[in-house]
Formats: C-alpha cells, structure tokens, sequence
C-alpha cells in the first residue's frame, strides 16, 4: 500500500454543501405524474407504461440522492409529499407501489427511526387504516418488483400509529378474532426474520414494548420469555442452520430495542436471565460478527438498566467552563438595574472560571448520599466483559464496547469509576503494550477518548494516561508482512482530540508541549495518510482549544492543511524540514524522533525520506559540533551495531552518506563555521574508511540482508565520493586507504551486474561519483579491459547491459589515456548490431545506445578524442539510424518499440552534442540531418502512444537546435510543431491531425504517407485525419497523383513486411469506404483505374509470394477480399472485370472459410451497388447472381466449385 | 471508526455549531462574547491571539470564536470536518467615519469560501451611545440588501447593557439549525 493511496476521505472534503431542497417543485411534479399513470394496465405489460414509472423512480431517486448527508432540508416539505403518497398506496390500484417505492425512498434518506417518530400521520383512526392497508398487500401478493418497498413503508407507519397513547383494546372490532395488540405483534413478527425489514421491525417491537397497555397485559413478558428466551436458547456456536441464525440476530437486535426505550423498572426482572443466556450460550465469543456485535451491544444495556442515571450524570464530572448563554444574559438582563449584585454574580461565575474545582467540591459532599447502593455483581462482570471486548477482532464490538463503558461509568460513583479507569490504563499499559496486541490498543484508546469526551476522566488521571497515549501514538509495529499499528495510532489521535476538547487549559498546559512535538511527528512521517490526517485534525483541535499554551500553533495549523498533508514527500522534506529550522522547540523532539524511529523503519520509502531530510538538515541547522554529536556520529555507531538487521543497517547507512553530503554543502558555503572541524574531520573519516570493510568481514554484505542493504551501500558511496573534497587536504590525497577503495570497488562491481534495473542504476550513479573522485588522473586500463572482457565472456544479458553503461561513464581520462577507446567502440557497436543471434536481446540494445552517447558526451571534448574523425560520427549516426528500424517482435509483441524510443531521444541527443562541438560542427551534412529528421518522423506515425510522445519530443528537440543546415521546410515545420507548448502527443486525435500537414511537402510526403496509413489500418483517429486532409485537397489533383503513385510505390516494393501490409491494405478500404476519392475519380478516372490496376497487379504479387504466412493466418485473406470489393464502386468495366475475376479466384481457395468469406462479401457489395455491377441486366439475372452467392454449399469439391465461378461470371458478363 | 469519521458522525449527534465573531477593530467583539459569558467587560482589551468560548444554548453547543486581526486564521474557517455555519459581524454604530471600510471588509469576507452558505448576523453595536448611526442608516451603508448569498439579519445591539444580544444570537442559532441538525 502506497503512502498516497486515496482513500475514501479524499473525495468530498467539505461536508454539508447544500442550503436547501430545491428541487421541491420538480418533486411534487413527479409525485403528480403518479396520478396519471393508466388505472387499467395493470397486469399488462405495456412497455411504455413501465418507462414512466422508471423514469418517475429515477429521476426521485437521483433528486434525493443528493441529500442523504443533509436530509433535515427536506423537512418542511415531507408531509406534503407524504400525504399524497400515502393517497396513492390507500387508493391504488396500480399506483400502490410506485408510491410505496417513492415512500420508501424518502425513508431511505431520512432514516427510518426519525420517520417513524416524526412526519407520517398519527391520528387515532390511522391505526386501523394501516393494518388494514398491510392486510390488502398481504392478501394481494403482488408481483410488483416493488411490492417490498409498499410494505416496509407501511410497517414504518405502523410504527409511527403504534405510539397513539391510547389503550390498544379500544379498537378491537368484535367481528374480529384476534385483539389489535396481537393482531399488530403478528404482522411485526411475520416480517422480523426478513432481513430487509429486521432492523426496522426490531425498532417498532421496542418501541411496541415499551407501551403501558404491553406491560400490563403482559405482552412483553409473553414475548420475552416465550419467544426471545427459547431462541436464544437454542444457540450454539457450530450451529449451521441459517433459518435459525436469523432469528437469533433478530431476536438480540430486538430485545436491543426494547432495552433502549423500556422504563428500567420494567425490564429489571429479564437482565440476570438475559446475561445468563449471553454467557452460559457463549453468544459473546460467537464467531459470527453480526452476532458478536449484537450481543456486545445488549450487554451494555443490560448494565445500564440495572445502575439508575444521576440526574444529570455522574455528579463528579469533569465539566469544563461551559456556562449556559441563556444563564449570564438572563441573569445579566434581571440584574442589570442593580449594579451590586451584578458585580458578585460576575465575580462568582468568573471564580468558577478556572475552578472546576469548586464544582467538584461541592457536589463531592454528595458522594456519599448517592454512593449508597452497591454495584451489583452483574455490572461487574458486564464491566470485565466489555474490557475484554475492547480486545475483540471486529472494530465494531470494539467500539461498542468504549462507548458502553463511557456510559456505565457515568452511572457510577466516584471511588468506583477511578478503579475502574486504572484498571483500563494498566490493561493498556500491561497486557495490550507489552504483548503488541493492536487491536487491545485501540479499544483501549477509543475507551479512553470516550471517558474523556464524557468529562469522566479527571484531570489527576492525566498523569498516567499521557504516558499510554505517547505510547500509542507511536505505535507501528509489522506484523507479518501487514501493518496494524495505522488503526492505533488513529485512536490515540481521537484521544488527543478529545483531551483538547475536555479539559481546561490550566489542567492540561503541561502535556501540551510534549503532545504537539508527539502529533507534528505522526504529521510529518507517518507513511500512513489516514495517521497523518487524523494527527493534524487532533493538532487543529488542540491548537484552538489550548492555544495559548501551544508554541506557534496557528502558525503551523496552516502548513498543516488536510489536502496539503495528502502528499508524503511534502510531510518530510518540506513541512518537516521548515518546522526543524524555525521552531527549535518541536526541531530537537523531531530529530530525535527520526534518529530514533524513522532512520530504522520497515517501510523503505520512510527511510529514504528519512536520509534525505537529515542531508537538508545538516546542511542547515544547528551548529557543526551538534550535528557531528547528536546526529552523525552515533548514527556512524549505530551502523556497526550488531544487532541491527538489514532494514536498520539499509537506513542508517544511507542516512549517514547523505548526512556527510550535507556536511560537505555547508562547509563550501561557509569553510570557517567550526574551529574544531579539522579534529571533529579526521575522526569522521577513519570511521567511514573503516566502515564497509568491517562490514565485509562481518558478512553483512552477502546473502539476503546483504541484498537489501545493496542500494544503500551504492548511495553511501556516491554520497561520500561527492563529498570526497571535504576530506582532501590537496589535491593527491587519497583520503582513502587502498584496502577501502578495492572494497567500495567491489561493491559497485556486484551492482552494476545485478539483475534489478534499480540497482544496476544506483551502482551507476556511484561508480561515476566513485570514479570521479578517485580514478580522475588514472591512465591504467586495467578496469575497462576487466569490464570489456566482462561483456564478451558473459551470456547474461543485464550484466553487458550494466557494464556497457559503466565503461561510458569512466572519467575521460581514464578511458583516452589508456589507449582503450577503440576497443570499447568496438564493443559497443558489436551490442547494437541487429544479427538474427542478437535480434532479442532488446534491452542491451537500448542501454547500449545510451551508453555510446554517454561515451560520446564524455570524451568529444578532448583533443585526443577519436570523435574528431568524420567517418567514425558518421558510423555512429548510422548505426543510430539502424536502431530507430528495429521492429522486433517476439512473444511480448513489438518488443523493438523501446529501441526505437531511445535510438529517437539518443539520436537527438547526439546531434546536438556534435553541434556544440565547433570542430566537428560541419559534420552534419543536411543528407544526414534529413534522414536523421524521417527517421524520427517515421517512430512519430506510430500507433503506440508511448513512442509517439517520445518522438514528438525528439522532434521539437531536434527542430530547437541551430544545426548549420537548414532541413527542407524548417519554417513551415516550425509553424506546425513550435508554436504551442505542451503538446498532447498521446492523443492520436490532436497528433495525428498535426502530423498529416507534412502530406504537402514532396520531401516529407512518402515517409508520413506510408507510415500513416500503417497506423490507421489500426486507428480509426489516423484514419480520421488522413480523410480529412484528403477532403480538404480533394481539388489537388496533383498532390493526389502524387499520392497515388507513392500507394503504388509502397505495395511493388519487393522488401515489404507483413506489419506493412495488412494495416496499409486495411487503411485504403477505409479510405475507399469514405468516398475520399470521388472528386478526382470525376475528372481523371482513367489515372485512377490505372493506378489501382497497378496496385491490384503488386497485390496478387503478394499473395503468392507471402502464400505460406497467409496460409499460416487465412483470417488475414479478409482484407484483400475487402479491399477488392470495395474497388467495385468504381464504375469502370476493365477494373470491374479485373476485381471480380479475382475475387471469385477466392471461390476457389483451399480454405472453405476464405471462399465464405469472399461470397459474403460480394453479396453485401452487390446490394451496396446492384445498379452499377448488374447494369442493363433483367431482375431474374441480379436474383440469380444474389442466389449463387447465399446457397452455394462452399464445402464441396473444386471442380463444382469451378462451374459456380464461371457461371457467375458469365452472369456478369466476363470471359 | 477511523477519526475523521467519528467526528463527522459526533458532530450531528451532539448539535455542534461554529460561529465566528468578526467585525473591525474597536467594535466591541470581545466585549460581546465577555458578555455573553458573563464575565467582567472593564478590562476588555484588544484582542491579540484568538479566544474560543462555548456555550451550551437550547440544546446546541456554541463554539464561539473570536479572531481579532488573525487574518491567518482562515484556514480555519473551514476544513474537512468542520465548518463555520455563522458570521457575527459586529458594526461600531458610532464610528461614522470607518463605516465605508467596514462594507469594504464585509463584502470581501462574504466572498470567502470557506464561509459559503453560513448564516450572518450583523450587530449594529454600542447603540447605547447617543448619536449612533439608526438601524436603517447602517443597513444603506454596509449595502446588506445586496448580499444573496446567505441568509443574514441585522440588529442593533449593546454590549454595554445587553441588548438584544440574546435575540440576535436566538435568531442567529435558529437559523442555522433548521439548515443543520434533526430538531429532534
């Protein structure tokens, strides 16, 4: 999981958007339209009738929709809507359940807990009316798909008339057997084990069972012990059947409900019953969640029915300074007359100001009075079972278990809340910090934020909490090869966030400091968005709320923005960076925090960033003495530490080369900054000079952890090669001993033949920062003639490639002194030479190209460079030339795409090198910058996307440099391609469309031409574009003979590939299709059948020769069929009679497929032109000709087949 | 249950609003949430950091935030949890001269958007003074017939003994929760 994953917050940042409902009039039209719908259809299925009510739904559906977040906006216009809806389900027929659905779609929005209690009609007789209105759709059974939806909202109305305080029995009807009570409990528990309706149903049955007459009669003892109690009795953890499970979940999501609304009094006899089941039945640990969860959240309740609520919670509450606005203006308005008491009732509220104290103080006298009934043992165990459900797996039975325990302990005195609360915090700290158990952790965080949000968490608890919460907010342990720690670290945010709201400043100042320090580091570094985002909400808070004790808060709150945050790299080497520098205060914790956690950290990205953001902070802060005490050295230590492991070593060795760079940066800013910097030096560098060598006899560097500390090594020596000047005190100074320097050697020898590009790649960089810095003056050929030898031994592809790359990137004097440059020529151009031995090896290829440009722009500069030679630039460029043909294809396809990308950006690259060079300047000759400029043009036509904005960058590159020469139309070309930035070159449509301009000039015609058309046998948007320019020079008849001519030119060319002609052959039909010869077909129709004639003659030509290929792919032999047939529109006999002779030649092929295909195709085609193809001839001729074609049997054998083709043809009139 | 959605979900359930108190420099802010809050109004002086008072009003909980010159503070005004759902913009009715400045400073907050769709209440402030602009006065000048955007009322008022200050405020929170809360 990548740091910058989007998550679900992303979308919608800004809640509440809307002020009101709008579209109100729109909604009472819908409902209108109900009215008109057809009162007879209905069981019909007239098709547009149903379009109406599903554009009716949907279009309510959709308005709705848009409120979910904010639905009290509806509210004012509710019982107008509902009340003609509710018309409609009363007097359907038909319009019953288009309302009902609109009803339930309301419901939806609005929750169906605050419409059953507001907004539907609850006059007495309204409860007769809606049984009986169940009863109707009950009876009828519709088929309607949306029958359910009439019903749930009938049972939400139910609701809604269930709570008429009148006595049920009142509207019993003697006709009837059954009383209205049970009438209704039938119809509730008909639908509770259905679990679109459970929820709901559950929620009326508790509201139902919290009425007078249903505790007088006994109803809800009946319904507790006979129907509750049986079912949950019948649990049992490997129980199987899922009839039974349901109503096991609908039974406890019940029975919930009725605990929620119930008077404690009435239900205080079922809670030792109910816990027993819960326990004995071990329905806490079922394994199901839905289950689980239910359980855990009768179990609160339970304890709740049986502590009695204080009045106004616990009496020793934490209250901060809230006072009540109505109380001081009032109070202030009343005494306002006289000035004396004013002043003492402003002196005694402002005394309480920072005296929660008094508050306490005085309600503690209480304590006692309340404190006298005991808590009954029941609560107890409830309490031990929801802290241990503060541990469970699922988040749910987590959080019901925090708020459960908020609200008990909010029903309980004093002495035995602070038990309770140190019991909570020695759970955390013992059982859930020391055993790494994530998920104890965060019930146990969510716990404490509940208590504090409370005010049931007092401010001398503060002392042994804060520790807890520290502990959390670092919380990131790996598990396995997944990561919890995130959800901890979130919940010990929730924590601080409620603390800022909970406590008074005077209470809380003294965690502040040390909190921010906590929360900017979860900011800055956590590699988890969600972390990060969660710590800067909790830092708002606590910067708004305790401001005046938070150092710079409001000036950090805004570097710290939601969307800000969202990118990792931001966090660390920018916010980090800044807070570091100008906030001393947060920079030393900050630091410490990274030397001690980030440095080391399992995520690699962090412990990149890490490295990265000590090299900016060394290079800057504090003094040099600090940085080489505090940060450098023990780092240098902790390196040789034996028992780090790969990850640590990989950071802290990185870490330490980017801190010396940074070193390095400052001291050439400002030599003269430390006097102790000779002394503090010398040190560093033995330290370092021994480092790798001790880690080569210590074995970190082989096996896996040895891998995975391979990139670190690489940047520890290119960052310690950068800074080797920091070192030397002139200029032969090795700095180095030779024993270090073989060592480094071998090192970046072991990457640059590693079998992972990335780490090939950082070997490379520190072979050219290493060989810089030591190899600079060395004449030896020694390495290159190992490397070389290296490259022609090897049968491993990546190894040529790495070291090709790391000859070309040797210090120029190494490779020109030692007499070694011909040889690595050689070399070079041997790995891009194309032979059928070397034709797969792409990636050598590629790294090859680059790696002669690198050796060009090396050493050209040189007088002894052998670049000064025309022929060897002009070989160069050539084989350059070679590489932007290569069409490889193997089984990953067009593999030689990639050769032909880099041979464009090199060949550009390379150009404008020999431009800059005044000596060789005259070498480009426009001949090569011509073929230079097709070729890239060439790669530009391409149908691959990649490619095509890789050339078009090559191309405005190569347009930029000021050769000598001049290309053919350079101005115009300017004109086309530089005058926009930016270009979109993986849109074909807006490439293409520039691309087909060069069609005018003759020089550029043939190569865009024949690669176009390439492309848009493909691309229907190059086809687009060449029909296009062909429209708009449709009166160009020359530019077209032109065209012409080079169609002829592409197709007789005796070398042409297959990926040239089936695309080619495939663009001309579409072109043909779009009559995009027409005009000049008018004026010179002799010219035209001429040169399809040729075209059609160069065509047979390739089929025979390509015979076996096609033979290979008969799918293939379509597009000529295609293409024939669409050369019949012209109306030309010679053509006609050509086409069709060849054509019902397919008749004939060994394919029975192919000789299909050919008929079907004429078929359509005559349609297409009957009056043209069958001119003059009689009905029954054409119906003859159309019968051959659709029911000759094309499986029988040739000679049949034989006598069909001539007796079509003769019936065409041809020889 | 990550943070960021339990504070979506608290804040519906517990009727949290956000006011800002807002307004020049001198027109008695402080004096105001002093007053609401029943506390000493002599030693009133100009505002330097920000203060943040909650009040429990009806069943609402107040958070009333008075930002003095923070300009910076803005950032704040609204962000991915939280929004400010009401402006009280206090006007110095004696103060003729800076009236122009003040419709000025106005206009521009209500542009803001991070304030879109908030609820305003101007203050017309120290009318106890004799010579203070009338109602009307202040109304024409701040141009408030103008301002479509959000739902707004004016009142005179006075920090000073009270008046209406309890009304505005009724107006003001009213307003906000109908757009807001379940009045359940």
């Amino acid at each position: 999981m990548t740091a910058d994953a989007v998550d679900i917050y992303d979308h919608d940042p800004v809640y509440f958007s809307l002020n009101e409902f709008e579209q109100h009039e729109q909604v009472k039209q819908l409902i209108e339209q109900i009215g008109s719908i057809d009162n007879q259809s209905v069981e019909t299925v007239n098709t547009n009738e149903q379009t109406d009510v599903e554009l009716i739904y949907d279009q309510f559906q959709y308005i709705l929709n848009q409120y979910q977040e904010q639905p009290q906006l509806l509210d004012s216009y509710l019982p107008d809507m509902i009340l003609r809806l509710l018309n409609y389900i009363e007097h359907g027929p038909n319009k019953n359940h288009i309302a009902g659905a609109l009803l339930h779609q309301i419901i939806k929005v609005r929750g169906f807990k605050v419409m059953t209690t507001r907004f539907l009609p609850h006059e007495p007789h309204h409860l007769i009316v809606v049984i009986k209105l169940i009863d109707r759709e009950l009876e009828e059974n519709s088929s309607s798909e949306n029958a359910w939806a009439t019903l749930y909202s009938l049972l939400v109305w139910l609701g809604t008339t269930c709570m008429v305080p009148l006595d049920l029995c009142r509207f019993d009807s003697k006709s009837s057997k059954q009383t209205t009570m049970v009438q209704i409990l039938n119809i509730y528990k008909r639908f509770l084990c259905n679990s679109v309706y459970m929820r709901m149903v559950a929620f009326n049955i508790g509201h139902f069972m919290s009425r007078q007459d249903s505790i007088r009669l006994l109803c809800l003892n009946d319904y507790l012990t006979g129907e509750i109690f049986p079912i949950l009795e019948k649990y049992d953890d490997k129980l199987n059947d899922e009839n039974i499970i349901l109503r096991i979940t609908a039974s406890l999501q019940t029975v919930s409900y009725i605990f929620k609304f119930g008077q404690r009094l009435n239900l205080i006899a079922y809670v030792e019953s109910l816990y027993n089941v819960l326990i004995d039945k071990k329905i806490l640990n079922a394994k199901r969640i839905v289950i689980r969860r239910m359980a855990y959240k009768l179990l609160q309740k339970l304890a709740m029915i049986l502590l009695p609520m204080p009045k106004h919670g616990a009496a020793w509450r934490y209250r901060r300074g809230v006072r009540n606005l109505l109380d001081s203006l009032t109070l202030k308005k009343n005494t306002s007359t006289a000035t004396t008491t004013t002043t003492t009732t402003t002196i005694k509220s402002s005394s309480t100001l920072n005296g929660h104290k008094h508050e306490t103080n005085q309600d503690g006298e209480n304590d006692d009075a309340e404190d006298n009934s005991n808590v009954p043992s029941t609560v107890e165990s409830i309490i031990d079972l929801l802290m241990a459900g503060l541990s469970d797996k699922e988040l749910y039975v987590r959080w019901s278990s925090a708020k459960g325990l908020g609200r008990i302990t909010n029903r309980l005195r004093k002495s035995y809340a602070a038990q309770l609360v140190s019991h909570l915090c020695d759970r955390i700290s013992t059982v859930a910090l020391l055993s790494c158990d994530h998920y104890a952790l965060q019930g146990g965080c969510l716990a404490l934020a509940e208590l504090a949000r409370r005010g049931l968490l007092l401010p001398e608890r503060l002392g042994s909490v804060m520790p807890i919460v520290h502990k959390s907010l670092n919380y990131d342990e790996k598990l396995g090869h997944q990561t919890y720690g995130h959800i901890v670290r979130d919940a010990a945010c929730y924590v601080c966030w409620s603390f800022a709201r909970a406590f008074d400043t005077i209470d809380f100042r003294s965690y502040t400091a040390d909190l921010a320090g906590m929360l900017l580091c979860i900011i800055c570094f956590d590699w988890n968005v969600q972390c990060r985002r969660a710590a800067s909400a909790a830092l708002q808070e606590n910067v708004g709320r305790q401001g005046e004790y938070f150092p710079h808060g409001i000036d950090i709150i805004q570097q710290t923005d939601y969307n800000l945050i969202g990118k990792f790299d931001y966090c660390f080497l920018t916010l980090a960076f800044a807070l570091i520098k100008y906030y001393d205060i947060y920079g030393k914790y900050m630091i410490e925090h990274l030397l001690k956690y980030k440095i080391i950290h399992w995520k690699k990205e962090t412990r990149l960033l890490t490295s990265q953001l000590l090299e900016k902070t060394s290079s800057t802060y504090g003094t040099i003495e600090e940085i080489y005490e505090t940060i450098l050295l023990p780092v240098l230590d902790r390196c040789l530490d034996k028992k780090n492991d790969g990850i640590a070593r990989h950071g802290l060795l990185a870490s330490c080369g980017h801190i010396v760079y940074g070193l390095y940066q400052r001291f050439q800013k400002n030599p003269n900054e430390c006097q102790r910097l000779p002394e503090l030096r010398e040190n560093l560098q033995n330290k370092i000079s021994n480092l790798l060598n001790e880690y080569r006899l210590q074995g970190y560097l082989e096996g896996y952890s040895g891998d995975l500390i391979r990139p670190s090594l690489c940047s520890f020596i290119e960052n310690i090669s950068r800074s080797i000047d920091y070192f030397r005190q002139n200029k032969d100074d090795m700095c180095l001993s030779n024993e270090t320097i073989d060592c480094w050697q071998t090192i970046i020898d072991e990457c640059i033949s590693n079998l992972d590009d990335d780490v090939r790649q950082v070997g490379l960089n520190a072979l050219k920062a290493f060989s810089n810095a030591f190899y600079s003056n060395s004449t030896s050929s020694h390495l290159i003639d190992r490397y070389l030898g290296k490259i022609s031994i090897t049968s491993q592809e990546h190894i040529r490639q790495g070291l090709s790359l790391a000859v070309a990137s040797l210090p120029s004097q190494m490779l020109l002194g030692s007499k070694t440059i011909d040889k690595i020529l050689d070399c070079l151009f041997k790995l891009i030479t194309i032979t059928n031995q070397s034709q797969h090896l792409i990636k050598q290829r590629k790294d090859s190209l680059i790696a002669l440009c690198d050796l060009y722009e090396n050493t050209h500069l040189h007088s002894s460079s052998p670049f000064s030679n025309q022929t060897l630039v002009n070989k160069l460029i050539n084989s350059f030339l070679r590489c932007t043909r290569d069409y490889t294809n193997d089984r990953f396809g067009d593999s030689g795409r990639l050769v032909r990308e880099k041979a464009c950006s090199q060949i550009v690259r390379l150009l404008q090198l020999i431009n800059e060079n005044s000596q060789t300047k005259n070498f480009l000759t426009l001949t090569i910058l011509q073929n230079c400029f097709c070729a890239i043009l060439t790669n530009l036509c391409s149908k691959i996307d990649d490619l095509r904005m890789n050339s078009g960058e090559s191309v405005i590159k190569f347009l930029n440099i000021p050769f000598g020469e001049k290309i053919e139309h350079k101005n115009e070309l300017n004109t086309i391609f530089l005058n926009q930035n930016d270009i979109d070159w993986r849109n074909s449509q807006i490439a293409f469309t520039m691309i087909v301009q060069l069609l005018i000039y003759d020089k550029y015609r043939y190569v865009i031409w024949s690669n176009c058309l390439i492309t848009a046998g493909d691309l229907s948007n190059a086809s687009q574009a060449l029909y296009t320019f062909l429209k708009t020079n449709k009166s160009n008849d020359y530019l077209i003979n032109l065209l012409l001519n080079d169609l002829e030119k592409i197709f007789s060319d005796q070398r042409i590939q297959m990926r040239v002609i089936i695309p080619s052959i495939q663009a001309c039909e579409r072109l043909l299709s779009q009559s995009t010869f027409e005009n000049y077909y008018e004026k010179h129709s002799k010219q035209l059948i001429q040169h399809w004639t040729n075209i059609i003659q160069s065509l047979e030509d390739i089929l025979t020769k390509k015979l076996q290929t096609l033979n290979n792919n008969p799918t293939l032999y379509l597009h000529f069929i295609k293409l024939y047939c669409s050369l019949l529109q012209f109306n030309n006999i010679e053509l006609k009679n050509l086409v069709l002779k060849l054509l019902t030649k397919f008749f004939l092929h060994n394919y029975p497929w192919v000789r299909r295909q050919a008929a079907q195709n004429l078929y359509d085609t005559c349609i297409l032109f009957n009056d043209d193809l069958l001119l003059g001839d009689d009905e029954d001729k054409s119906e003859q000709v159309m019968n051959l074609l659709t029911e000759t049997d094309w499986e029988q054998n040739l000679d049949e087949l034989t006598k069909i083709r001539q007796t079509l043809l003769n019936l065409f009139h041809i020889e | 249950m990550v943070l960021l959605s339990i504070l979506k979900k608290l804040r519906r359930k517990e009727k949290e609003m956000r006011l800002l108190l807002v307004g020049l420099d001198n027109a008695g802010k402080s004096t105001i949430l002093s007053r609401i809050n029943g506390e000493e109004i002599d030693s009133v002086a100009p505002t330097l950091g920000f203060n943040i008072k909650t009040f429990n009003y009806a069943d609402y909980v107040l958070n009333v935030w008075d930002v003095g010159g923070q300009k910076s503070l803005r950032s704040y005004w609204r962000n991915y949890f939280e929004a400010t759902e009401a402006i009280i913009w206090v006007v110095d009715s004696v103060d003729k001269m800076r009236l122009g400045e003040c419709r000025a400073e106005l206009q521009d907050l209500l542009k803001e958007e991070r304030l879109m769709g908030s609820s305003l209440l101007v203050f017309a402030n120290k009318q106890d003074i004799v010579g203070a602009c009338s109602l009307h006065e202040i109304r024409t000048i701040l141009e408030l017939d103008s301002i479509h955007k959000h739902h707004w009322t004016v009142m005179p008022c006075s920090a000073l003994t009270g008046q209406n200050l309890l009304e505005g405020i009724d107006w003001l929170v009213n307003d906000v929760a109908q757009r807001l809360f379940d009045p359940d």
